[in-house]
This record gives structure tokens, C-alpha cells and sequence, in this order.
């Protein structure tokens, strides 16, 4: 069952498509990472979901329900902290919590004092005196409080530090447990890495890519470095099409094989090797590879495997 | 250590009518945040202390207290109302969500289980009543500083005043909100809701007795005219609650008077009304559109 799913989903802003058909499918009770960089179209695509924005076509569903016509009644099932949360600088932490709570029906006392004191957010004090990390965990709080089906988290570790990182891990490791669904917006790709199941990947407005990151990984090329008895064998070394070297030493390469680990050991074997090693790509590698960011700067070898 | 204090309410958040439950929150909500706008106070102290000196001259000039205290204060205040409450109004509603579109909250507001429908309302029910209680402050004060030095008649000529007023800056509130509901940026909604003050109580005058010369306007069309503006029909409202003729707006008021007899009040209540509405209607349908953009 799909805890998210949207269909075509396009949002448009006069030439500009900030959204371009846009599937997502995001699997209930699942922590499905949302990566992509600036102005990829992540924060537009939340919005739309949470029925801030209407979409300009396409569909999208939350829990069943569409996020434009059951906006309200949905937003009652859903958690969610903006990228940027801001609050009413005039009121203390408590206060502002109890505004929020009261508007979802006032039944999260007990987990407004049992959160705050997991983040350690001082509520008698004035928003306007809270440091920057301070309010992310106010918005955390208000995200989590009334324990939501659904919860949807824009950048939630900007301005955490390491500790309150981990806290929040946990809670939300508490809440995967539960069985209930995070969609988590990140530039941070440990801790994508570290606490999702599923990752999608959003590009110029358009979803590159969803699946398992384990299934990503296999999918995605290894990264390769062989070393060999004598500089001789490594220069005169012939490379199949699936391999693309990247540095070189005098008597060692580092490269990437984009084909299968079977076609892989059957070349390895044929080659004066001192020694190989074969790694798995990191997430970073994987989103790099799709946005070609690489510090070496090598070209994406297909579309769905990172190079 | 303060505690959370119990709450007893709703069911109703999340659902997709209006949950009045809601409306009230966001009420409460506005009526503090007014009381911590600098900008309201001001106006509110501005109008209590004015009516009071308005007051002091008017008992002054009877000559003896308590004959013609609150009739000649009536009369008096609506000069002052029509200058510092479509102010009050005007600039309350244009920051209501401008401000908060600039600062940021407003998203995580319509993130809540709510409609943007209750947002409207809860904005302009709580800031209603932030400017009915600002103006039941002064003209209170000053009808208890009236009643205190014997004045006793027309008091019902300062309670209608009192109520037209209300109705004046609500009408003035929906016309700020709906400016709100257009611009993005708090500065540029209060710049406009001054220019719009501006026209309405600077130039609503010059502008109608420009137009009618030169446009040769007949009576029917003065007083069409004369409608068109919130202010003129509050003005027209209270000179003929307490003159019974309306002579002295010549004769646009003549022919309203002829015309409508009994109904113009009643006319004029309605026209008051749909300055109250027309412009929250509006401003409803734009922030739907638009949201916390």
C-alpha cells in the first residue's frame, strides 16, 4: 500500500516547470529519503502534497486522499516541518505549541513535555530568544506532537547539533517502528544513507529515480582499483567498454565497472594483478553520479547506474 | 514551572467545513497579537484621548452640563472617526496576512489541519474585534466622563455612532485584508492601505464635488456616487440619525431623504454591510488561489 503517491505530477510558474511529471511512490510505513539540490523542485513537490500549492496537472494522494480536495481533514494525519519554520516571535515555545495543538484538538500534552524534554527545548522561554537550533527542535516538536500517520520533513537536521541529531534519529526510528511513513528531505546523504529504506531522486523538476537504496546499489556501477606487479602490465593494459578508468598511478588504476560483477571477475582474471578492490558506491556516489557532480568530473555512464 | 493547562475542546479540526472551534483559535490569536501591535495601540490611545477632548469641548460650549453632552460629542466624534478608524482598519487588515506571508508563519499555519476559509475568518473576527474593543475603550471613556459630569441626553445618538463606527472599520478591516490578500510584502500593504485612506478621506470630497460639476451629475447620481465611498455612507448614516433631515449634504441628501424616507437607513445599513462582505469575499477567493504565496 502506498502511503504517497502522486501521478503526473506538474507544477508550472509562468515558463517555468518547477515540478515536470512528477510519480512518486512512497510505500506506507516505509522512511523514504528525498534528495535532490537547490531549486530541484522538493520543497515545491512537499507543498504540494500537504495541499499548499495546487498542481498545475497530475494527481496527488496522500493516505488515499487528495491532497487539493480532503486538504484539511489530511493535514490532520500529517507531521510536517517547512525547510525555513518560523513562528510568532512574541510567544514562548509553550505557547505556540498549545495554539498548534488546539487547532488539531488539544490532546498532545503528554507528548509536547515528553518531546521537549527528549530535545531539551527550554518552553517557558520567548521564541524570539531561541537560537536557530532551538526553533528547528520547536518544529520538530510541532511536527511530531500528535503522532501523525504521515510525516514529512523538510531538511530536519539543519542547525542540529550532532546530539540533538541523534535524538532525533531515534524518534524518528520510534516512529518507522510504529509503522508509520517518513518522507525526509535532506542534502545530508549519511544520514539519508543511515535512516532510509527508499530514496528518490528529484532533477530539474523531474523524478530521475525511486527505488530501494539496496536495490540502487545493485543496480549501480562498483567502484574498482587494481593494482599490479610491475608498471609494464599497467600500461599496456587493454579495458573493455564497461570499464572507465579515472586515475591513474604508475603501477595501479581506479575505475568503475558499469556491467555485471560476473563480466567483472571473468576480466579481473585475466589480468597480472597484485591486488583488487571492488566497493559498492556510497549514496553520495550514487547522487552524484546522477547529477554528474563528480569531483573527477566523469560522465554518468547510463541513466539508473551511477558512475 | 508553569503547567499546560487542560484542554477541554474540539473535535472538529480536520474536517472540511468550518469548524467555528477553529475560527476562534485563530481569533484569539489575532485579538493578542493586536494588543501587542504598537501601531493599534496607537491609534486606539490616539482615538480614546481625541474623544475625550471632543468631549470637554462639547460640554464647554453647552454652557451648562447635562443637557446636550452626548449629542454634541456624537457629533463632533464623527468627524474624528472618519479620519482614524478607516485608518485602523485599513492598516490592521493589510498587515493580516502580508505579515504573516513575510514572516514565514503562515505556511506552517495553513500546514495545520485547518481551511484557509477559517484562516480568513479567524483573522477578521479576531482583528473585529480588536478595533470593536479599541473603540468601545474610547468612546466608553469618554461616555463615562460625560455621564459623570451629568450629561444624560442623546445617549442613544452616541450608542448608534458607537455601532456605525464598529461597522465602519470592519468595513475598513475587509478592504485592508483584501489588500493583504494581493501583495506579498507588509511594507507595500500598508503603503497601499494609506493610499487607499488617503483617496477614500482626503480626495472622496474633492473627488465627488469635482466629479459632480463636471459631470454635471444630477441628484440620484450624487448620491450613487456618495455610496461608493464607505465613508460618505457612515457619514450620511450619522447625520441622519441625528438630524432626522439630511439638508446639511444638500442635494444628494435631499433626494435620499425624499426618495427612501423610512427605508434609507436601512438602505444605508445594507450598503455598509456590503463594504463589510464584498471585499472579504474577494480576498477569500485570492488567498485561496494564492495560499501562503
Amino acid at each position: 500500500m502506498l502511503a504517497i503517491e502522486t501521478r503526473g505530477l506538474t507544477k508550472q510558474y509562468g515558463a517555468y516547470r518547477a515540478l515536470d511529471g512528477v510519480d512518486l511512490r512512497v510505500p506506507a510505513g516505509s522512511v523514504f529519503g528525498f534528495l535532490g539540490p537547490n531549486g530541484a523542485g522538493k520543497t515545491t513537490c512537499i507543498r504540494v502534497l500537504l495541499g499548499l500549492l495546487r498542481a498545475s496537472s497530475g494527481e496527488a494522494r496522500v493516505l488515499g486522499k487528495s491532497v487539493w480536495n480532503d486538504g484539511a481533514a489530511l493535514r490532520a494525519e500529517i507531521g510536517y516541518l517547512p525547510g525555513d519554520v518560523r513562528f510568532n516571535d512574541f510567544w514562548t515555545g509553550r505557547e505556540t505549541l498549545r495554539f498548534l495543538d488546539r487547532m488539531r484538538g488539544g490532546r498532545s500534552a503528554a507528548e509536547i513535555t515528553r518531546l521537549a524534554e527528549r530535545f531539551q527545548l527550554p518552553l517557558e522561554k520567548h521564541v524570539r530568544s531561541y537560537s536557530r537550533g532551538m526553533r528547528q527542535k520547536l518544529g520538530l516538536i510541532q511536527a511530531l506532537m500528535h503522532k501523525p500517520a504521515v510525516l514529512i520533513l523538510d531538511e530536519p537536521t539543519t542547525a542540529l547539533d550532532p546530539l540533538v541529531q541523534q535524538t532525533l534519529f531515534e524518534e524518528l526510528r520510534a516512529v518507522a517502528a510504529d509503522g508509520r511513513t517518513i518522507l525526509f528531505s535532506s542534502h545530508t546523504l549519511s544520514e539519508v544513507d543511515h535512516l532510509c529504506e527508499y530514496v528518490a531522486i528529484l532533477r530539474g523538476g523531474k523524478l530521475i529515480e525511486q527505488d530501494r537504496i539496496e536495490a540502487l546499489r545493485k543496480r549501480a556501477v562498483r567502484n574498482v582499483e587494481l593494482d599490479f606487479f610491475d608498471e609494464a602490465a599497467a600500461t599496456s593494459l587493454r579495458w573493455p567498454a564497461d570499464f572507465h578508468p579515472g586515475v591513474c598511478g604508475p603501477r595501479s588504476l581506479i575505475g568503475s565497472w558499469t556491467a555485471s560483477p560476473q563480466a567483472l571477475l571473468q576480466w579481473l582474471a585475466t589480468l597480472p594483478l597484485e591486488d583488487v578492490r571492488i566497493s559498492e558506491p556510497s549514496l553520495e556516489d550514487l547522487f552524484l553520479g546522477y547529477y554528474d557532480l563528480r569531483p573527477n568530473g566523469k560522465p554518468a555512464a547510463n541513466h539508473g547506474a551511477a558512475a | 514551572m508553569r503547567t499546560t493547562r487542560p484542554i477541554d475542546l474540539p473535535p472538529a479540526a480536520g474536517g472540511n467545513g468550518i469548524s467555528l472551534f477553529v475560527v476562534g483559535v485563530l481569533a484569539r490569536k489575532e485579538i493578542r497579537d493586536a494588543l501587542r501591535n504598537r501601531w493599534f495601540l496607537l491609534y486606539a490611545i490616539c482615538f480614546a484621548a481625541l474623544s475625550l477632548g471632543l468631549a470637554s469641548v462639547a460640554l464647554a460650549g453647552t454652557g451648562r452640563f447635562g443637557v446636550a453632552g452626548f449629542g454634541r460629542t456624537a457629533a463632533s466624534l464623527v468627524n474624528l472617526v472618519l479620519l482614524i478608524v478607516p485608518l485602523m482598519g485599513l492598516t490592521l487588515g493589510a498587515a493580516a496576512l502580508a505579515g504573516e506571508r513575510e514572516r514565514g508563519t503562515l505556511e506552517t499555519l495553513l500546514a495545520q489541519p485547518i481551511g484557509k476559509i477559517e484562516v480568513l475568518l479567524g483573522k477578521f473576527f479576531g482583528l473585529g474585534a480588536a478595533i470593536a474593543g479599541a473603540l468601545a475603550a474610547g468612546f466608553g471613556t469618554t461616555a463615562l466622563v460625560l455621564a459623570s459630569r451629568g450629561a444624560s441626553a442623546n445617549s442613544t445618538q452616541f450608542l448608534a455612532i458607537f455601532v456605525l463606527s464598529t461597522l465602519l472599520g470592519w468595513s475598513m478591516l475587509s478592504i485592508g485584508m483584501l489588500i493583504s490578500s494581493l501583495v506579498r510584502k507588509t511594507p507595500v500593504a500598508l503603503g497601499t492601505a494609506i493610499f487607499v485612506w488617503l483617496i477614500l478621506v482626503f480626495l472622496g470630497d474633492l473627488g465627488l464635488i469635482g466629479s459632480a460639476l463636471a459631470l454635471r451629475m444630477n441628484a440620484a447620481e450624487l448620491l450613487t456616487a456618495a455610496l461608493a465611498n464607505p465613508l460618505q455612507v457612515f457619514k450620511i448614516f450619522a447625520i441622519s440619525g441625528m438630524h432626522r433631515s439630511l439638508d446639511l449634504l444638500g442635494p444628494a441628501g435631499l433626494y435620499a431623504s425624499q426618495t427612501f424616507g423610512a427605508a434609507l437607513p436601512w438602505l444605508l445599513l445594507g450598503v455598509l454591510l456590503a463594504w463589510i462582505l464584498a471585499p472579504l469575499s474577494l480576498s477569500w477567493l485570492i488567498f485561496r488561489a494564492r495560499g501562503a504565496k
